[in-house]
């Protein structure tokens, strides 16, 4: 909507003229506009003046202008049809007229000079009288700045003004104001306004029709620049204020992260002596596994094998003594026989606990018969029906390793025995896998669910079960618990790739020596 | 059982006062024309093939050799030499090892006393002698 409705109403002092006659025939102006309406109302009456006097005007516009301006000229009476007939009124299209212009995206002088200056001196010849002057609207420039080409646009402008050189023309540019919206924008503004030779202001200052009425909208544009100005000034502060707290924020933040990060490898320094110290502990616990287990086999050989032979020798030797007394008096050989009696009964205890501490035949003829030896004495002793079944080609483990499972086994049907309440007990012993397996399971009472993940999890647990643990974990083995509705069941897995710890290394040949 | 009457025994035992005691034993209660002794397997092993004695008693735990092992090498040049196990060890499992391998007899030395001449006695008449149980 157009807010100009006079032509004469511009012709006050601070307004722009738009007489035609008045005008600088090499006026280079730039034209502001917030409303399409203002421009094509204003720019009309620039180009209609022109063409009203039978002069001549060339368009290079946007196409929502171009026919803007042609029905606005049609409205002010100016037969445009035969103005264009003749030649004296052209309209371009910008966007197509800069494309031939630009060479990578630059705006290219030569082509300018030939495009644009060929266009001008076409249309003023076209006019057809001497000292005619070209009234040129363009907006090739606006489309420039609008794709945030700045410099390529003030480039632009100087072309025109190059042009203006060899040609004569006015030049009125449309810029729309709303793009020059922001505050870097400052000085590009100036320059495109220094590159023009006047310049109008937008319409809310041009449609003022006194000239106290601009006064005071100058002063109203003042007084907002200065809250503007206060408000971006706060604005800044506040932003300042932003950026400090979020430097400090940024900084406490890489702070926090370092000693984090240090307490971090403090903890990690921790953990690695404290997994070193229960390294340690764990080897000391397999030694004194190993240390024990070796004691009780040499004081199982000596009270076997030297107290026990010593004893067995006084018994065939009062055996003999009792024969030779037996001529001379029965007496004599009652008491001898006595004697011998004693010394068997001796013998057996001292077989027992020689057998308690080691089993004999657990090194000279390997697990299988150890572990039917002591099943059959377990089964005698507490009463609890023991099922052992074992894989019939079993063969012979280290010596180590038959003395770790035989323990495990020994240890098993004692907890049975004193916890379970379980009539019987299954063993199974059996290799797959590449690995010897264990499991032993009863049907008594079972374990307590609250008791049973710190069990399960080597957390703390009784001293058998962790010896076990222990054993095992000394061959690279696996040591499982479980507790079900009726029974518990352990499963012990034992890889036979893996040897034992090198001081507890002994072969089958060193066992079968011993025998 | 030898013609003549005389017996030739070879005993296998790593303690000499063991050896001394049976062969005293065997000497007072029948005609042995020899005792010989052995302190391991192995010399067992070399004497009885050197003597092909009528008796070869072997203990099981001995060093250098066991008797289990020395009963199988004499097994292997002698098959009819009768072999007695003399042994500390009072196990089920060991004297039905023995028994596999062949020997005629398993006699536990806390027991010697009582059954070692009847063991021997019986051997040399060709019947065997195993303990009924343990």
């Amino acid at each position: 909507m157009s807010m100009i409705k006079t032509p004469g109403a511009t012709g006050a002092a601070l307004a722009p003229r738009l007489a035609w006659g008045e005008f600088d025939p090499r006026g280079h102006v730039a034209q502001f506009y917030a409303e399409d309406d203002f421009l094509i109302d204003s720019a009309s009456r620039f180009l209609g003046t022109a063409l009203g006097a039978g002069d001549s005007a060339l368009v290079v516009a946007t196409p929502a202008h171009r026919e803007g301006f042609a029905r606005q000229l049609k409205l002010r009476g100016l037969d445009v049809a035969s103005a264009v007939a003749q030649g004296r009124y052209v309209s371009l299209d910008a966007a197509e007229t800069l494309s031939k212009l630009l060479q990578d995206g630059w705006p290219d002088a030569a082509r300018f000079a030939e495009l644009i200056g060929g266009w001008i001196k076409r249309v003023g010849n076209a006019a057809g009288t001497e000292n005619s002057c070209v009234a040129v609207f363009g907006e090739m420039v606006a489309l420039l700045w609008t794709a945030g080409k700045s410099e390529a646009a003030i480039r632009l402008e100087h072309l025109w003004n190059d042009l203006g050189k060899t040609h004569t023309f006015s030049l009125r540019c449309g810029y729309p104001i709303k793009e020059f919206n922001r505050s870097e924008h400052g000085e590009p503004f100036l320059k495109i306004c220094d590159a023009h030779s006047g310049v109008i202001p937008g319409e809310s200052y041009t449609a003022r029709l006194s000239q106290e009425k601009r006064l005071r909208n100058i002063t109203h544009l003042q007084q907002r620049a200065q809250a503007l100005e206060n408000e971006i000034e706060g604005r800044k502060r506040v932003e300042q204020a932003l950026r400090q707290a979020h430097d400090e924020l940024e900084k406490r933040v890489l702070e926090r992260t370092a000693e984090l990060r240090q307490k971090n490898l403090q903890i990690q320094k921790q953990a690695e002596v404290l997994e070193s110290a229960n390294q340690g502990l764990r080897q000391l616990s397999a030694r004194l596994l190993h240390v024990q287990d070796e004691e009780r086999r040499r004081i199982a050989r000596d009270l076997h094998d030297t107290t026990g032979q010593t004893l067995a020798l006084l018994s065939m030797n009062l055996s003999a003594l009792e024969t030779e007394a037996e001529k001379v008096s029965p007496v004599l050989a009652k008491a001898i026989s006595e004697n011998t009696e004693i010394a068997n009964q001796v013998s057996g205890e001292l077989r027992t606990m020689s057998y308690l501490l080691h089993p004999p035949l657990l090194d000279e003829m390997g697990l299988e018969s150890a572990l039917r030896w002591y099943v059959d004495g377990f089964a005698r002793r507490s009463g609890i029906e023991v099922n052992l079944e074992l894989a019939g080609d079993f063969g012979r483990l280290s010596r180590d390793l038959e003395t770790a499972i035989f323990r495990v086994v020994q240890e098993c049907l004692t907890n049975i025995h004193r916890h379970s309440g379980s009539p019987t007990a299954t063993i199974r012993l059996y290799q797959a896998f590449g690995k010897a397996t264990l499991e032993v399971e009863d049907e008594g009472k079972g374990i307590a669910p609250e008791k049973l993940p710190k069990l399960a999890s080597s957390g703390v647990c009784g001293v058998g079960l962790r010896g076990m643990r222990e054993r095992i974990k000394d061959f690279c083995g696996e040591f499982e618990i479980g507790s079900r509705e009726k029974g518990t069941h352990i499963k012990v897995s034992v890889p036979l790739a893996v040897s034992a710890p090198e001081s507890r290394l002994s072969s089958r040949a060193d066992a079968m020596r011993a025998v | 059982m030898p013609s003549g009457g005389c017996v030739r025994v070879l005993v296998a035992d790593d303690q000499p006062g063991i050896r001394k005691r049976v062969c005293l034993t065997l000497a007072t209660r029948l005609s042995l024309e020899a005792c010989e002794e052995a302190a391991n397997g192995a010399e067992a092993v070399e004497k009885a093939r050197e003597s092909q004695p009528d008796l070869v008693i072997l203990d099981i735990t001995m060093p250098v050799m066991n008797g289990l092992d020395a009963a199988r090498q004499i097994r292997q040049f002698s098959p009819e030499t009768p072999i007695l196990i003399l042994t500390m060890h009072k196990s089920k499992q060991l004297m039905e090892e023995a028994h596999k391998i062949g020997v005629h007899g398993y006699v536990v030395k806390a027991e010697a006393g009582q059954s070692l001449v009847t063991a021997v006695t019986a051997i040399l008449r060709g019947q065997t002698f195993f303990p009924a149980e343990f």
